[in-house]
């Protein structure tokens, strides 16, 4: 009897994804070396989906790993590209065929839920109120207008002031980009903003002090500002609808045309760290949300109210919600090794273009 | 990109359809699991739809697709430069080649699929259809069913083999080897 080929066992390991990287390596070499068994990879793998595409038939569900659609982000994509055909229609009206006369305020935000895991990007206006004792210390955006789109948890920003635009957000790691121009990208690390507001403020502060010099901005408001900023105008569909199902007691509200309105209030005895009082307002016929008023927390205290107000529906590319989706392909990202000779300045720029004041003031 | 009112939609979706198995066969055997096959397939199906306008009537459409798919992969796998669990452009490339060429078989390795999962004992197509089923986690699996993920790799590859011989003698016998 022949000894079992190790081959085969890489090439078992490769498909359910727990091959080494020396296996990997082995495996490469071997597929190199041998046509034969380049066929007989091919050929396994090839069985390996065609499995997966019997197993998913078996069971009915969503051919997560067969139809073109296999995940969230590109199945949204497409049912909007075909929004006219049959198959979106069908979608949306077998999740939205609901009675909304009836239906409690939880089911109307499932249903919205899931309307907006199975949709295209949404593109939401930016409204801020601040509250009193923010204005105090912070002007209120006026001159520019801001809008989100968001897919699924993930959002990005779109800031215009005059004639200038920037592009923000923040990364799955929390890293916070913008781009003022396609050629310029900054990014900063979630934990640089308290550690260079504390190194702004020894540092930086004292250094210009000491020489009787103004600096040439204020890092620590930058940081203050940049902070709020990700925190106010940001929006995570999901998360939100989710702490809205957990965390807070629901009613319904009377007076939304073509619509329902939900308030949604922290239950008694809950807490929760962004949100202390949501207005949502969910379309009729679609299921969509249409409108959030936000009553956003920050430290603990009320920060501002920001209306979300849905603008536009359409495709956007999966880099959009990225920092280099928004860049030319020779652009410069300065990042936490670059400093912040070359970050400072865009950074005081970004926010002057998001709050409509110098931070050198 | 196409309006869903344009004509050519329809002839999309008729030629994707007819196309999708392949081209994610194609897909799947340049990427290392069924995960980052579905990754890519997103993109390149968002990619074909996009670019359709491009695409000369008259053309092969399997051959376009994998054209796009190919680069699909490819980009994919740059992107993951550093990771030393994805294969390398040299062997990623040979292999799209040679898939490429062996695309009628594989279409006719999944028919023959069909006639040898039927041959299956029931507990092993049970256990293939548990495993294969969509969203299932194989640690979770393995956990319900009282074994190691590891015990049931093993069972699903010597399964795996065991239809993979079967659809080899099934093609012969048809005449398609």
């Amino acid at each position: 009897m022949n000894p079992p080929d190790p081959r085969e066992e890489w090439m078992q390991q490769y498909a359910d994804g727990t091959a080494s990287a020396e296996t990997t390596s082995r495996l490469e070499a071997a597929l190199h070396a041998d046509a034969e068994f380049r066929a007989l990879f091919l050929e396994y793998l090839n069985l390996d989906g065609a499995l997966s595409e019997a197993a998913a038939s078996m069971t009915g569900q969503p051919v997560e790993k067969v139809t073109p659609f296999p995940s969230a982000h590109a199945w949204h994509r497409w049912a909007w590209a075909m929004a006219a055909s049959v198959a979106l229609a069908a979608l949306i009206g077998a999740l939205v065929f609901l009675p909304q006369a009836s239906a409690s305020p939880a089911v109307l935000l499932r249903q919205a839920l899931k309307i907006h895991a199975a949709s295209p990007d949404r593109c939401y206006r930016v409204e801020i109120k601040l509250a009193p004792a923010l204005q105090e210390k912070q002007r209120e955006p006026s001159s520019s207008e801001t809008r989100l789109w968001t897919r699924g948890d993930r959002c990005w920003i779109e800031t215009r002031a005059g004639e200038k635009s920037v592009a923000w957000g923040h990364d799955e790691q929390r890293r916070v980009w913008f781009a003022l121009a396609p050629e310029t990208g900054v990014l900063f690390q979630p934990d640089e903003a308290r550690e260079r507001m504390a190194q702004a403020r020894s540092v930086m502060s004292q250094f210009f002090a000491a020489r009787g010099m103004k600096p040439p901005f204020d890092f620590a408001k930058c940081f203050d500002r940049l902070a709020l900023a990700c925190e106010l105008c940001s929006l995570q569909v999901e998360s939100l609808l989710h702490a809205l199902l957990d965390d807070f007691d629901l009613r319904r509200e009377p007076g939304a045309a073509g619509g329902t309105l939900i308030h949604a209030e922290l239950k008694a005895g809950h807490t929760h760290p962004l949100y202390r009082e949501v207005l949502l307002e969910v379309d009729a016929q679609s299921g969509v949300l249409r409108r959030l008023v936000v009553h956003r927390l920050h430290d603990g205290q009320p920060a501002a109210t920001v209306t979300f107000t849905l603008v536009e529906t359409s495709v956007q590319a999966d880099s959009s919600y990225t920092l280099a989706g928004h860049l030319a392909p020779e652009a410069v990202i300065y990042d936490r090794q670059s400093g912040m000779g070359k970050r400072g300045p865009l950074l005081a720029e970004f926010l002057h273009l998001l709050w409509g004041e110098s931070v050198t003031d | 990109m196409l309006a869903p009112d344009d004509p050519h939609h329809d002839q999309f979706l008729r030629l994707f359809t007819a196309n999708e198995p392949a081209l994610r066969s194609f897909v799947r055997s340049l990427v290392p699991t069924l995960a980052d096959a579905s990754d890519v397939m997103q993109e390149v199906a968002l990619v074909l739809w996009r670019r359709f306008g491009e695409y000369e009537r008259g053309e092969e459409f399997r051959r376009w697709a994998f054209g796009v798919a190919r680069f699909k992969v490819l980009a994919w796998r740059r992107d993951r430069a550093r990771d030393r669990h994805v294969f390398g452009d040299e062997i990623t490339s040979l292999l799209a080649d040679e898939a490429d060429k062996t695309a009628d078989r594989f279409e006719a390795q999944r028919e023959a699929l069909r006639v040898c999962l039927g041959k299956l004992p029931e507990e092993q197509r049970d256990l293939v259809n548990s495993a294969y089923a969509p969203g299932v986690r194989m640690d979770d699996f393995a956990a319900r069913s009282g074994q190691t993920a590891m015990a049931l790799y093993k069972k699903l590859h010597r399964i795996r083999m065991a239809l993979l011989e079967c659809t080899r003698r099934w093609l012969l016998k048809e005449g398609l080897a």
